[in-house]
């Protein structure tokens, strides 16, 4: 190899790579919630969303109008949040959650600033997992229903009822069949 | 000013119930969720969360399918009971094949049953329950010997299997094969005592090397569908216990195989004989439990399936016969047999009709697809319309 076939390998390497690069885009994205309030949001940050993905219009110019994306199911309040966690996910993405879950403390499971994310009211961690779905951000989907089970974890039917306001419609004649059927699983 | 209604629990699409919350809690926890509300009390048959389940927990053989709630709780309820007793647990049945033998008498029948010499042997005490020779002076090799001239083996009634003998102790590789209780077994550990000759001089023990537990069946061939971690063999005369680190099912018609791999004893009796590694054992033991009956292995669609009893009864003869269906075969296996019956099968029309609801069976349909594929019983009624010639 001479010096003058190194340079020349090498000077085509870079014409290459840079053809084939494709750069980093700094495009953002407006998002719409249910009230009308706009959000700009960086285009990779808003992929995160699977549904936002797939809204995406490729064919936009580079310096036109940031696209709007219409979410009409998500309100204002959790869609602040939602964008929270996307940010953080896309600099620190969240470690993955073991299943089953190992404990009922959500700081043992997640990073720090994941397990204060989800310390929210319970009306609210329903409405992130709404989000989550509807936007279908897997991550996001993950933690909220960990956070959901760990909630679950260790408690009796009665205290689970009390934790989320469930109505019990079962008879007792129901109950203690469904008990029975499931006393194997105490088992395992 | 807008009214926010609270988001309540119920507002969660069960399928995010199903495939996200429930699979991250353990089963009593699932069961404590189900028991919460009707909406709920499905979960714990959950299809998904049960395969998860079996894959993570319970070493299963690649099979068609099986009835993955059922199996679970099959496994369950067999392992619970399995820790009654150790010897009940055990499931070897008889000897389906061995790698080699030495002498006859040595023969692999002897890892059957434990020896005497060990088990006439009081550890407490260091003498023979038999109580001739209770005497704390006598030392401790001294009653061994006694033990096993007692027992035989040191003469001409082997109570151990000894391989052939071998020049290279490291790469030998011997196997003892079982064929264990009928139906489908869970196994969750197994033991091995290996043979300690007392009367030879050195009292040398000869214990594999390590130790591993295989399972094959003429399904899948010459390779084995489980093998377990591989254990190291302690080079003494104890039983030694080993703990699968999953239980692991096992389908009868196949072998359970205690593999031994390396001999750590060369047998040194003078100048005369070969010096040569051996390895010998006294006992084998595996242990686990015999899943549900109506659980079984079915080699020719290899699937493991629900066996679900059905009762038929014929109006024209005013009888009843009973059967079993698995409840993903065909319910022309059950017309072929219930045919058979009543003489060549081209002279006769059968049909069946489920008793409660009056429905045509088709021949082609499965117990599953119909919807009984969890009854515990099937009642039918055959219409029957013999062609005479």
């Amino acid at each position: 190899y001479t010096t003058r076939q190194h340079n020349l390998a090498n000077f085509s390497i870079r014409i290459i790579s840079e053809m084939v690069e494709t750069p980093k885009s700094t495009k953002t994205l407006s998002l719409v919630s249910q009230e009308g309030d706009c959000y700009d949001v960086p285009i990779e940050v808003a992929k995160m969303s699977e549904l936002v993905k797939t809204m995406i219009d490729n064919d936009l110019e580079d310096d036109a109008e940031a696209q709007e994306i219409p979410l009409p199911n998500v309100r204002s309040h959790t869609l602040v949040k939602v964008i929270e966690f996307c940010k953080q996910n896309t600099e620190d993405p969240m470690n993955d959650i073991e299943k089953p879950l190992k404990s009922a403390n959500i700081h043992e499971v997640v990073q720090e600033w994941y397990a204060n994310f989800v310390q929210v009211e319970q009306e609210h961690l329903f409405e992130l997992i709404l989000a989550g779905n509807y936007m279908d951000i897997k991550p996001l989907l993950d933690l909220t229903c960990a956070t959901v089970a760990s909630m679950i974890k260790g408690k009796t039917p009665e205290e689970i009822r009390k934790t989320f306001n469930i109505v019990n419609d079962f008879t007792p004649e129901e109950e203690a069949r469904i008990r029975e059927e499931n006393k194997w699983c105490e088992e395992v | 000013m807008s009214i926010v209604s609270a988001v309540k629990f119920e507002s969660i699409p069960l399928s995010v119930i199903d495939d996200l919350i429930a699979i991250m809690l353990e089963p009593k926890e699932l069961s404590a969720l189900a028991l919460t509300c009707r909406t709920l009390s499905d979960l714990s048959r959950y299809e998904t969360y049960w395969k998860q389940f079996i894959r993570s927990r319970i070493a299963t053989p690649r099979v068609q399918q099986f009835p993955t709630f059922e199996l679970c709780r099959s496994v369950v309820k067999a392992l619970k009971s399995s820790h009654r007793s150790v010897e009940s647990s055990n499931l070897i049945k008889t000897i389906a094949s061995f790698s080699s033998c030495d002498q006859e008498e040595e023969s692999p029948q002897n890892t059957l049953v434990p020896s005497k010499c060990f088990t006439e042997f009081d550890l407490k005490t260091n003498s023979l329950l038999s109580g001739s020779s209770k005497n704390p002076t006598v030392p401790l090799p001294v009653v061994y010997r006694y033990a096993q001239m007692l027992c035989g083996c040191s003469g001409m009634k082997p109570c151990y299997w000894s391989s052939r003998g071998s020049s290279k102790g490291e790469e030998v590789k011997e196997y003892l094969s079982y064929f264990l209780r009928d139906g489908v077994n869970i196994v969750d550990k197994f033991s091995v005592m290996p043979y300690r000759a007392y009367w030879q001089p050195f009292e040398p023990t000869y214990a594999p090397a390590n130790i591993r537990l295989s399972f094959y069946h003429p399904c899948f061939g010459p390779t084995p569908y489980f093998s377990s971690e591989t254990f190291l063999v302690e080079n003494d005369m104890k039983l030694q216990m080993f703990s699968l680190r999953k239980p692991a099912l096992f389908l009868s018609g196949g072998e359970a195989r205690v593999e031994l791999f390396g001999m750590q004893q060369k047998q040194q009796l003078g100048p005369v004989i070969p010096e040569q590694f051996y390895t010998c054992i006294s006992y084998v033991g595996i242990y686990g439990a015999s899943l549900e009956k109506k659980l079984s292995f079915d080699p020719v669609s290899m699937k493991i399936g629900r066996f679900i009893p059905v009762q038929i009864r014929s109006e024209e003869e005013n009888s009843w016969t009973f059967h079993y269906v698995s409840d993903s075969s065909k319910f022309k296996e059950l017309y072929l047999s219930f045919k058979s019956h009543y003489g060549t099968l081209n002279d006769v029309e059968v049909i069946f009709y489920d008793k409660s609801s009056g429905r045509k069976i088709g021949s082609e349909e499965t117990p599953l697809e119909i919807g009984c594929g969890m009854s515990e019983r099937i009642d039918l009624v055959a219409s029957i319309d013999v062609q005479t010639p």
